[in-house]
């Protein structure tokens, strides 16, 4: 659908410039969800505009379904953009115009009872028809984004781009929103491309993720390997966030949890291997003293991902060849480390 | 009645000449009004299509057009109205009555509803705008889908604001031009001492400030539904 070839944009400020895009290369296939994350001022926003050149790239080949947009003239570009749907943080709706002419905004040369039946069905399928002739003013965050989402898909886009969809929105409505993009991409096959600072948004809906740091993808991998195997500190520290290390480290200190010959483990394990009774075999077969500290799973990429803090008592041998075992069983042994 | 006449004992006399000369101050307003609006209108969208963030950037065109209103604003209109002259006769043949004071009038509100515009434009946030690229909108479908449409409130301010600057500005080219309700002060009221018609003047004056004010009102007020509440004339 989309390939990135050393994209490159940077910026002039008064620090002097910035590199918000760093000689990209991504590859989007067709079809999927694919989440881009990082930190505030990471680049996020700048890459996804390069992708429908709202930002023009200063190096590098922007490629959407064989095409190389920058090679483009104006007015092709403008064909090509109307196969790009895109949804902001803030809705970007217009505050003069309905519901209903929102989303016929974009509609081109079509009849007046054609544009009717496209916007309603359209509505339809965000599910907000009982709003047609309200003012954006009239609805809340949610039913906005909804409202954004059905005009991003008037022209029938191969792909919709979301910069940070849901981040004005609470954690209920993020959800539904999350849901509608997912029953999107699976009911329409439409490509959906996402950037978010939130781990939770790329772990309920995405097939893919990118991890981004000043202006660079570091890691790309499916949501289940970076999950379950993830390289770079920052993507472990990314999906580390879904537990509050230095809130364990207090409640381990107060309760003198840590005696001479602890150690403290981070287990993130498959589900597979979960059903074998890790702990249990720890105790009976390696004569180990386990302490859980805390513990959940979670369901990723429709397959259920277990995270534990453990501490582990017993002589250093027992415990290496303990870790060795369950290594072999596919789960991933980190060390405790505290995150800020 | 007689106590009306005991007030005022010249308006009776001078009805007509009153009449006529509030049209003569209507026709100015609503002639250089709309001509202003115009060259304002297109200067606006210049100074916001060619600035450094906006869709066309070009330096030499937003800072020709700029300095140019600059400077129209920044001569006094007694000064500007002496000061075309020669154009004014160029362009309408005359520099007296309602002909000659239309040309200074324009070229004093054009600049100032320039800036009105520009900035009413200005305020329609740029995420609208970019959604408009991101739709694949052209250039000129941003400015007349997205632009003016958006700023349409913030035009109805900006139209207020020049109209009541407008109306002061036809009391002082009366003076010079002849004509308008500015010219009756002067003539009645001042040369020859008659306080009521200058008071009339007055009355007269507030009540088409008013009636602007009221229409701009009841304008914004029909919008509203799609805007935020409590939007306010400014004056
Ligand atoms: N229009 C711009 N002008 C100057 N600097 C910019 C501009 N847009 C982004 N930047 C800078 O580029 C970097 C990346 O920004 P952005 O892509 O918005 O990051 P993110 O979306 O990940 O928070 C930041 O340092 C930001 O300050
Ligand atoms: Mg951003």
């Amino acid at each position: 659908m989309f390939e990135l070839k050393e994209v490159y944009k940077s910026f002039i400020s008064e620090g002097g410039q910035v590199e918000a895009v760093s000689n990209v290369c991504l590859r989007i296939d067709k079809g999927e969800i694919f989440g881009i994350i990082g930190s505030s001022g990471a680049g996020k926003s700048t890459l996804i505009r390069c992708l429908n050149l709202l930002e023009k790239p200063e190096k590098g080949k922007v490629i959407f379904k064989g095409h190389d947009l920058l090679s483009l003239s104006k007015k092709q570009m403008r064909h090509e953009r109307k196969k790009i749907g895109m949804v902001f943080q803030n809705f970007n709706l217009l505050a003069s115009r309905t519901v209903f002419e929102n989303v016929a905004f974009p509609i081109g040369t079509k009849t007046k009872s054609e544009v009717k039946e496209k916007v309603l069905a359209l509505l339809e399928i965000v599910g907000i028809s009982d709003k047609v002739n309200n003012y954006p003013n009239q609805l809340s965050g949610g039913q906005k984004q909804r409202v954004a989402i059905a005009r991003a898909l008037a022209n029938d886009p191969h792909v919709l781009l979301c910069d940070e969809a849901t981040s004005a929105l609470d954690p209920q409505t993020t959800a539904s929103i999350l849901s509608l993009l997912k029953e999107l991409n699976e009911k329409l096959n439409l490509t959906i491309i996402l950037i978010t600072h939130e781990m939770s948004v790329i772990k309920s809906i995405c097939h893919r993720v990118a991890i981004m740091d000043k202006g660079k993808i570091i890691e790309v991998d499916t949501v289940i390997n970076i999950f379950t195997n993830p390289k770079k500190p920052l993507t472990k520290s990314f999906i580390q966030e879904s537990f509050n290390h230095k809130e364990i480290r207090n409640l381990i200190d107060k309760n003198k949890l840590f005696k001479e010959n602890s150690h403290l483990y981070e287990f993130i394990y498959k589900q597979e291997s979960a059903s074998k009774a890790l702990i249990a075999t720890l105790i009976k077969k390696y004569q180990l003293e386990i302490n859980i500290i805390a513990g959940k799973i979670e369901i990723i990429s429709g397959e259920s991902i277990g995270h534990l803090v453990i501490i582990i008592e017993g002589e250093d041998k027992s415990v290496k060849s303990a870790l060795r075992f369950l290594s072999s069983q596919g789960v991933l042994v980190k060390e405790f480390e505290e995150n800020e | 009645m007689n106590n009306l006449e005991k007030l005022f004992p010249n308006v009776m006399d001078l009805k007509v000449i009153i009449f006529t000369e509030t049209l003569a101050t209507i026709k100015m307003v609503v002639i250089a009004g709309a001509i202003a609006f115009l060259i304002g209108l297109v200067l606006a969208i210049g100074l916001v299509l060619f600035r450094k963030k906006g869709l066309f950037p070009n330096k030499l065109l937003f800072q020709l057009i700029d300095s140019l209103v600059n400077v129209f604003r920044a001569v006094p209109f007694v000064i500007l109205l002496v000061a075309i002259f020669p154009l004014t006769r160029l362009l309408v043949g005359t520099t007296l009555g309602l002909a000659g004071s239309i040309v200074p009038l324009v070229f004093a509100t054009a600049p100032f509803f320039a800036r009105q515009i520009e900035s009413a434009l200005l305020d329609v946030e740029d995420g609208l705008i970019e959604a408009a690229i991101s739709m694949g909108c052209s250039n000129f479908e941003i400015v007349y889908r997205v632009y003016l449409r958006e700023a349409i409130p913030g035009l109805i301010r900006a139209i207020t604001i020049t109209l009541i600057s407008l109306l002061s500005l036809t009391t002082m080219v009366g003076a010079i031009a002849g004509g308008g309700i500015g010219d009756l002060a002067l003539m009645y009221g001042l040369r020859r001492n008659m306080l009521d018609i200058t008071y009339i003047t007055v009355i007269i004056i507030l009540a088409m400030v008013y009636l602007i004010q009221f229409s701009a009102v009841l304008a914004l007020k029909k919008l509203n539904k799609g805007e935020k509440k409590n939007e306010k004339v400014v004056n």
